[in-house]
């Protein structure tokens, strides 16, 4: 297991970092000149990684060569057991259409996000305004519909709720902080911009997003309940009506 | 004062603090000559790992689990296994599963598997890379073993050797609870100057382990299907106890049939080796986390 320093990865706890410089190292001397860079994002670029989260890698390459892809996919699902690695292979050519279509993600990427290797690909990425807002209101419409249909199969089992709640944490956050940037009040800690959404909804705002953060960590404090799960669903309703106000 | 003068209580007492300073040093000086900078294995293969966490028994475990989740294998609940319809052992991600589907190309029980298994020729590369990387003992290290274990047992008996003619020559004949302690002592030697892994070996197991902690916290929503490896990592680095029979219900063919040796495997691995005992026991489970 090669311990690589050059690589920047401070923040990051020791397995993971040590995981994710093997992994590196693998898909360097594999694509060799075809990996232009590598990119964390999410919690892990925010040093907020938790025992369950998932680590966030953009891996972007010149070319998707198969026998380099099959050489190394031992080393990735070695990295997605031991640290729940979740890569998206992009090329270089693809990075402005794939910001255009997934906006929302995009925005969270750009906000949140730690080159480890090679050049920052985002230098001349700049997504439209209303790409991220239609955007948002579809993850938002998106998160809501899902938690409703949640709530109706799942919501008297607490561990399912619990799961939820830990599933839509993640994204919800995301989905806050652009909120926030695109109302003008931007929040890169997309935690406090969650709390900060939350504390204009209602007053069982932040209860909610306590219960959100907690199952996020994998320590849920009331083992998911199904009062929770519905102000959840009541808060996401209030971020797609304030996504729905912007222009 | 000499030992030997000691009345029958007193040099028993004294026969256990001996044994114990033997037996200690025996065990620190494996350890000193068995250290070494941890390599640089690629984290590849999990069948490797679970041959260094429990033997080519593990290994064919650990192998057949994953086959029977990707649905290529199937058992039932007599433990035997059959190939699923259509079945080819090129399905295999590498030659230790093109080994064991070949094996089971037709049904058979699988504990003939856990007496004919260990012939695969994967195995033995598996046991040739760890024995080169001195994760498990080579022939140096197994010399080097034997002497240490032989200077042990020299000292062990020696001394209970002559206080037994010491009190026959003195008329006393109630010796047998030294001779018991002497064979008892005698066989720990054994086993502590000989596990199955190095230390070297223990190290490296133990820091490959917690590379893969965050993946027992995660255990719980594994599917099965065999879609990621993660079954198959924590099944060959924490044992198959560590895997829910809820998610995976056909493990529980894999581990011993309750009240039927079971005990012997919770007894001499469960402290020591934690919840590593269930993929491990059998294999070597010695020297586990030290």
């Amino acid at each position: 297991m090669p311990e690589n320093s050059s690589l920047s990865l401070e923040g990051v706890p020791a397995n993971v970092a040590t995981v994710l410089s093997n992994f590196i190292a693998a898909a360097s001397s594999t694509y060799s000149s075809d990996l232009l860079s590598v990119v964390l994002y999410g919690s892990g670029a925010e040093g907020k990684l938790t025992s369950t989260s998932d680590v966030n890698l953009l891996v972007v390459l010149r070319s998707f060569a198969r026998d380099k892809t099959d050489r190394i996919r031992d080393t990735f699902l070695a990295a997605q057991a031991a640290i729940n690695l979740q890569a998206m292979f992009l090329l270089e050519d693809e990075i402005s259409s794939a910001a255009e279509l997934f906006a929302q993600k995009f925005t969270d990427i750009l906000r949140r996000h730690k080159v480890i290797f090679g050049k920052g690909p985002f230098s001349n990425i700049k997504i439209d305004r209303a790409d991220k807002i239609f955007r948002l209101r579809q993850v938002l419409l998106n998160l809501g519909l899902r938690l409703r249909a949640a709530y109706v199969s799942r919501s008297q089992r607490p561990e399912q709720v619990a799961r939820m709640l830990s599933e839509i944490a993640g994204p919800l956050r995301a989905a806050s902080a652009t909120l926030l940037e695109l109302e003008g009040s931007p929040n890169p800690d997309a935690s406090a911009a969650l709390k900060s959404v939350a504390a204009s909804f209602n007053h069982q705002g932040s209860l909610v997003v306590a219960e959100l953060l907690a199952a996020r960590s994998g320590e849920p404090k009331t083992a998911g309940s199904a009062e929770v799960l519905f102000q959840a669903i009541e808060l996401i309703k209030h971020c797609s009506e304030r996504a729905a106000r912007l222009v | 004062m000499n030992p030997f003068d000691l009345r029958g209580p007193e040099f028993l007492l004294f026969y256990v603090l001996f044994a114990t300073v033997v037996l200690v040093a025996l065990s620190m000086l494996r350890r000193v000559r068995e250290s070494g900078p941890l390599p640089s294995l690629d984290l590849q293969d999990p069948y490797l790992f679970a041959f260094l966490n429990g033997g080519a028994k593990a290994a064919v475990r650990v192998c057949t689990v994953a086959l029977v989740d990707r649905g290529l294998l199937e058992i039932s609940d007599k433990r035997e296994v059959r190939p699923h319809k259509g079945m080819k052992p090129e399905a295999g991600q590498n030659q230790l599963e093109t080994e064991v589907l070949r094996y089971f190309s037709g049904p058979r029980e699988l504990k003939k598997l856990y007496e004919e298994g260990k012939y695969f020729s994967a195995l033995s590369k598996y046991e040739q890379t760890l024995r080169m990387y001195r994760l498990l003992p080579d022939d140096d290290v197994k010399r080097a073993r034997r002497k240490l274990i032989a200077f042990a047992i020299m000292a062990l008996l020696g001394v209970a050797v002559i206080k037994i003619f010491v009190a026959l020559g003195r008329g006393h004949t109630n010796i047998g609870f030294l001779i018991f302690l002497g064979l008892i002592v005698t066989l720990l030697a054994v086993k502590i100057g000989n596990p199955a892994r190095t230390k070297l070996g223990d190290a490296y197991f133990s820091s490959v382990r917690s590379l893969f902690s965050d993946l027992r916290g995660r255990i719980k929503s594994l599917h099965s299907g065999g879609a990621t490896k993660e079954l198959v990592w924590v099944a060959a680095l924490f044992g198959l106890a560590s895997v829910p029979e809820t998610s995976f219900p056909f493990v529980q063919y894999f581990k011993p049939p309750k009240g039927s040796g079971s005990s012997s495997c919770g007894s001499s691995c469960g402290s020591g080796c934690g919840s590593g005992c269930g993929g491990g026991c059998g294999g070597g489970c010695g020297g586990c986390g030290s």
